[in-house]
Parts: C-alpha cells; structure tokens; sequence
C-alpha cells in the first residue's frame, strides 16, 4: 500500500514536471510578428491601436516590446538571445549597426526597401541593405508662441525685435531669453527653459542632441564628409556650446542642484503646463505635450528656433534634421518569419490603415514614397520640422551625431556636463576630457 | 521504510537538483566559459583567451567601483551590526510592546531593493531640497544614503538574530556571573559577547557579502551618477556588460573576479570568526 502511494506520488510529481517544464517553453504562435520597439513615447500606438487592426486585416499577431528609455541596447542583446527572438528591431546608424552584424538580414529584395525613396538613406554594408530608416526628425527649441507674444508686447521688453520670428542668432536669442527671466512673473513662467534633465537616462538631450552642434560645425570645417567617423574631435567650438549651454542653465525653471533628479518627462510636461516658454527637442516630443493632462499650449503656438549658439553666419542654418530610427529585418529567423516582418512593414507604410497611424497616430514624417503631401504628420512640430526643411536660403544641420564613436562616449560626456553643473569641473576641463575619450573610445572601437 | 527512502532518494532529490543545474550550475559555467570569449548573445562568440581580463583595467572603472564597494560595505557592515545588536538588546529587556517593536523593525526587510531605492530616492531628495542638491549632486551623498537605506533594510533582520543569540545565553550563566561582580561591561564582554558569537559570525556574515552583493538599491537610488562614482561592483559589471558593445566578454570576466574575490572574503571572515566561537 504505502509502496503504491509513494509510486502513484513519484509518477504525479514526474508528469507535473512535465507539464510545468512545457508551459514555460514560449512558442511563438504560427503567425507573429515580433517587434522590439525603440520609442516609449509611442508604445501604446502599437499596442492598443495598431496592433488589432494589423491583425483584423491580414490575420497576423503584432507582439510589441518596448525597451524602457536608454535601455534599448540591453533589451535587445538579451531578447535576441532568446529562442522566440524579435523579427524587427531598430538600430541607430553605423556605429549600432557595427554590433548587431550577425543578425541583420539583407533587405535588398524586400517590398519595404522598394517603397524607400531615396535609397541612399538606407545602410549598406558589403553590398547588403542592412537598415531601413522610416522616420526623419528634427530638432531645436521648441517654445510657446503664445508666452512668446506676450513678452514682446511688454512695454518694458529690452530688445528692438517684435516677435521670436525674428531671432536669427545667438545674440538676439541670449537678450531675449535674459530679458523674459526677468520678467518671468509678469509672464506667468516659472523659468524660459524647462529643466535640464540629468537624471539618469534622462540626459540625452545634451550627451547626443546639443553637442551635435559643435560637432556639425567641426566636422564642416574639417571637410569631414556626412557619417565617416573621425579619431579626432578637437572641440573647437566648445565655448559657442557653453553659450548655449549656460543659457539653458542660467534662465531654467529648476535650480543647478535639483537638475539631477529631472527626466525628459518633467521638461517636457514643465513646458506643456506653460511653466516654462522653451525646451530643447524634436518633433517626437509632441505626443508629450500634447497627451499631458491639462496641456495648456495650443497647438498653433508651438514652434520651433534652430539651436543658436554663436556661430558666424549661423542666421542662415536651421533645425538639426536627419535619422536616428532605423529598423532591421532579424537573419536568424525563419524565412517565413522574415517575410511576415517585412509584410508588417510594408503594410503599416504603405496601407491605408497603416499609414493613417503613422500620420495621426505615431507622427512619423517619414522617407517612404508610399506618402502623399497631404499624408505629412499633422501635428504642429512635425508641421514645423516640414516647414524649416523647406525653408528658402535654411540649410539644416545634419546629425553628426551618429559617429560619435561608443554608447560610452555619451556617458561619459553626460557625466561631464553633470560635473559641470555641479561646479566640480570648469568647462575648459568639461571640453578636454570630452576631446580625450573621444580618442580614447575611437581607438577602443577601431 | 529506511529502506525504501534511501532506494527512492533519487528521484526526490531529481526537481531540486534540476533547478540548480539550470538556474545556478549551468550559468555559472556559461558564465566562466564565455569569460574568455567575444560576444554579443551570449550563445554565440570568439575564443579571445585572456584578453577581456586585460581588458577590465584599460581603465579606472573596476578599481573604482571596488574601492567605493569596499568602503561601502565596511561602513554597513559595523554600522548595521552595532545597531542591530543594540536594539536586539533593547528588546530582549523584557520592556512593554516589545513584539510590536520587533515586528516593525523587521518589516523593512519585507520590502523589495528596487522599491525601497525609489523611496529613499524621494526621501533624500527631499531632505537636501533645503540646500538646493539631489542624491546624485556629490558622491558623498550616494555613499551615505546607501549606507543608511541599507541599515533601515537590514537592522531589523539581523536584529531577529541577535535576539534568538541573547536569549539562548543560559540564565545560570549571567547569574553567576552576577554573583561575581560582574559590572555591565565585564558582563557585555566576558559573556554576553562570546555567547552570542555563532550569531555575531552569521549577521557579520550576511552583511558582508550582501554588501559586495547590492544591486537594486544601488541602481535604484543613484544608478551609479554622478559620473560612476556611486557605482559598486555588481552594478559596474552589470553596466560594462549591457551598456557597451563589445565589452559583454569583459562584463563576464569582471564577473569572474567579483565571484573568487567575494568568495575568498567570505571565507576568510568566516575562518575568523569561528575561531571567536565558544561553547556554551
């Protein structure tokens, strides 16, 4: 008897390990796509809006994973490793697209890189087409027209311009950004600027975007061409930088010492609520003013100014314009799989459901020739973006960022401008020991 | 039935022994394997020999983080220790509401290292309001925060430990002792002290690799800003392995390290401490 028990329990702890053992095992459904997304801001779009009607129309699950800020690279090492690995994950530009060689599929016969229309916006590498990019996006500062023309209309305003139309360099920018601080009560503002963000994670906007400035103008007057990397950036334009730079500090909502513990979020709400008048970032930024809960910015008073830093000549450069997103096709996969991905981007660039997302929904301007004029996001900062880019006698800065040589540099760059802040390093030191690692991490990567 | 447990031992050890081969065993092997190898994924790589552990010091970031650990965890360790032995002893007095207190300090324990590195993120934050800064304006901040988020975590738990310690010191002993004239500090350091040195051994024990092991506070409330310089080992090697392409294999042999050194500093503490042991 007590031989059976101890058998029948055996065999009942065998089978339940079994069938424990075959749960967790994750198999991917027979139609799936599985996409690794790279934008937070926009995770929800896929979820809840693209994901059913993708399916409602061609039959095929939308799986989307969305990596929390700054951690896209981690997420993505670990997810690819698994056995149910994404079949669409996004990278950067060159320098990303170095690390994930072995998973990169050749895009060249794809119905996605048929509808690109300027091909030479997609990354090749030994004759393969390895990345697709499907979002174009700029940058400067972004301010409230509204705070804006009350300022100007002050009588006691300190400068001889009548409206931030007008501001075409740095010069004028400083005087009426110092002027409006003064005044920041009679405005109704807690700061011009939004905070700094440095909180961790948070600092991109600096670490990447701002310092993209400099770098532009270097790499102009080096003769470097457009996204060949280079061992050597001197910083030769580190004090127009600091001009900037100390603005966004000097005339900010936020105190020095408190900027460590604030996120873009915090900025970009700061400013949705008109506690501030300007914010440094890109069109992508929309969605987070105008989600806040009581935004208090119409949208046709959201604008933007190039980064004005005190260049000569700057008055006839505008936004900084170009790509970051770049999607992948994963190699490892089935061919199956690969096609469904590429099915799943065609459709949501090219289809009329999809692209009615990506116009009102993910607010993409994007380089795909499936778009008509009248299918340009309409949102105010993409409408704005569209509108520097088109502007007479405007060229854009490009971004020079993508061959900032590590992921590393950046941090290390980002903790730079925290020392600064922090008084524990001069911006001589801050632009020298940025200069160094860019060295240092080129040599590491090369 | 002795019989038909030892022919049966087999299988009952089998689900426990599975889970360690796959979370613990195999890893672990992985993980020394992949030490010397250049990688990506961690199920694809190049044989590199020793050249990720050259690689770890190519820069100050591994001293850094250890140096700033070793610190950490000596501070925690006495502090935590010391305070836990005297609230122990405050609450083995026989004083009113004693099972109260001792539930209450225990309950931070309860709380997960991620959630309790957000609240002290917001606590601290609002503490130095007052002088304009945050956790991460100076290290020194991050050092003391960590220091005093990690005795609010673990006083109560080693104060569990000592409190079964006390009250297993036989009362003939203190009496006699009592009866010698033994004041309050020959009393602390001939018997109470060596009586509980198996619990002293344990919570010395405990605090010392939970020290060199803390992960979640430390990349809940400061995340290692500014500039690195809050940042401790498990923390650094975490970072080198997902922050930077191509230094996963470097992550890795980092790694290596970190588990022979904890190993050799566990150890060592433990020979030494049981020597202190006596019996009762």
């Amino acid at each position: 008897m007590k031989k059976k028990l101890l058998l029948s329990l055996v065999a009942l702890m065998v089978i339940g390990s079994m069938l424990f053992g075959a749960g967790i095992q994750e198999t991917a459904p027979a139609k799936e796509v599985y996409f690794l997304n790279f934008k937070p801001e926009i995770a929800d779009v896929y979820e809840s809006k693209i994901a059913p009607v993708f399916e409602r129309e061609t039959g095929i699950k939308l799986k989307v994973v969305t990596a929390a800020s700054g951690t896209y690279a981690q997420t993505l090492k670990s997810e690819l490793a698994k056995s149910n690995p994404p079949l669409i994950f996004q990278t950067n530009g060159p320098v990303g697209l170095a690390d994930s060689l072995n998973y990169t599929a050749d895009l060249r016969n794809t119905d996605f890189y048929k509808i690109l229309a300027d091909k030479s916006m997609a990354l090749e590498m030994n004759g393969q087409v390895l990345a697709i990019p499907y979002a174009v996006e700029g940058y400067g500062i972004i301010y409230n027209d509204a705070i804006m023309r009350k300022y100007f209309a002050l009588p006691n305003k300190a400068v001889a311009i009548r409206s931030a139309e007008e501001i075409t360099n740095f010069a004028l920018l400083k005087a009426v950004v110092e002027d409006m601080q003064k005044n920041r009560a009679t405005l109704g503002i807690q700061g011009v600027f939004a905070s700094t963000s440095m909180a961790s994670g948070n600092d991109w906007r600096w670490q990447t975007h701002l310092v993209n400035v400099p770098l532009y103008w270097e790499l102009r007057d080096k003769n470097i061409p457009f996204g060949q990397p280079t061992r050597n950036f001197d910083f030769t334009y580190a004090n127009q930088m600091r001009n900037i730079w100390e603005l966004y500090l000097n005339n900010s909502t936020t105190a020095r010492g408190l900027l460590g513990s604030k996120s873009v979020d915090d900025s970009m709400a700061e400013f949705a609520l008109g506690q501030a008048a300007m914010v440094q970032n890109g069109n992508w930024g929309a969605s987070q003013i105008l989600g806040v809960k009581g935004n208090q910015v119409a949208d046709n008073d959201i604008k933007f100014l190039p980064i004005y830093t005190g260049v000569a000549g700057e008055e006839k450069y505008g936004l900084s314009i170009g790509t970051e997103n770049y999607l992948c096709i994963n190699k490892t996969v089935s061919s199956e799989q690969q096609k469904l991905a590429d099915q799943f981007l065609t459709w949501l660039f090219s289809s009329t459901s999809g692209k009615a997302f990506v116009k009102n929904d993910l607010m993409f301007i994007t380089p795909f020739n499936t778009f008509a004029d009248n299918e340009l996001p309409t949102d105010p900062l993409a409408k704005d973006v569209i509108r520097w880019m088109n502007k007479d006698g405007v060229t854009s800065l490009s971004w020079d960022f993508s061959v900032i040589p590590s992921r590393e540099w950046k941090s290390i760059f980002g903790a730079l401008l925290a020392d600064h802040i922090a008084g524990r390093k001069s911006w001589a030191e801050v632009a020298k020991a940025g200069a160094d690692a860019w060295k240092s991490e080129f040599d590491l990567a090369n | 039935m002795q019989k038909s447990i030892q022919k049966y031992a087999a299988l009952f050890v089998l689900p426990a022994l599975i889970c360690f081969v796959i979370a613990f065993l195999v890893p672990m092997i992985m993980g020394v394997v992949l030490s010397f190898f250049r990688f990506t994924t961690v199920l694809d790589g190049k044989f590199v020999g020793w050249e990720n552990y050259r690689r770890i010091f190519i820069n100050q970031e591994f001293t850094n983080a250890l140096w700033f650990n070793v610190r950490f965890t000596v501070v925690s360790m006495i502090t935590i220790n010391v305070g836990a032995f005297v609230l122990a002893s405050l609450l083995t007095m026989g004083l009113r509401g004693t099972n109260v207190f001792r539930t209450v300090f225990f309950m931070p324990n309860l709380i997960g290292g991620i959630v309790l590195g957000w609240i002290w993120n917001l606590i601290i934050n609002g503490f130095l309001l007052s002088r304009g800064v945050t956790v991460v304006s100076d290290p020194k901040y991050g050092f003391w925060g960590l220091v005093v988020l990690m005795n609010w975590q673990n006083i109560g738990y080693m104060m569990v430990i000592y409190i079964a310690g006390l009250q297993n010191i036989p009362s003939e002993l203190i009496e006699a002792a009592r009866i010698d004239g033994a004041g309050r500090a020959t009393m602390l350091k001939s018997v109470t002290l060596p009586s509980i040195a198996p619990s002293i051994t344990i919570c010395t024990f405990l605090t010392l690799t939970g020290g060199f092991r803390l992960f979640d506070q430390n990349l809940a409330l400061t995340a290692g800003d500014p500039g690195k310089q809050t940042e401790m080992l498990a923390l650094n090697i975490f970072n080198t392995f997902y922050g930077r392409s191509g230094f996963e294999g470097v992550g890795q042999a980092k790694a290596v390290l970190f588990t022979i050194l904890v190993a050799l500093i566990a150890l060592t503490q433990l020979a030494f401490s049981r020597k202190q042991e006596v019996e009762a």
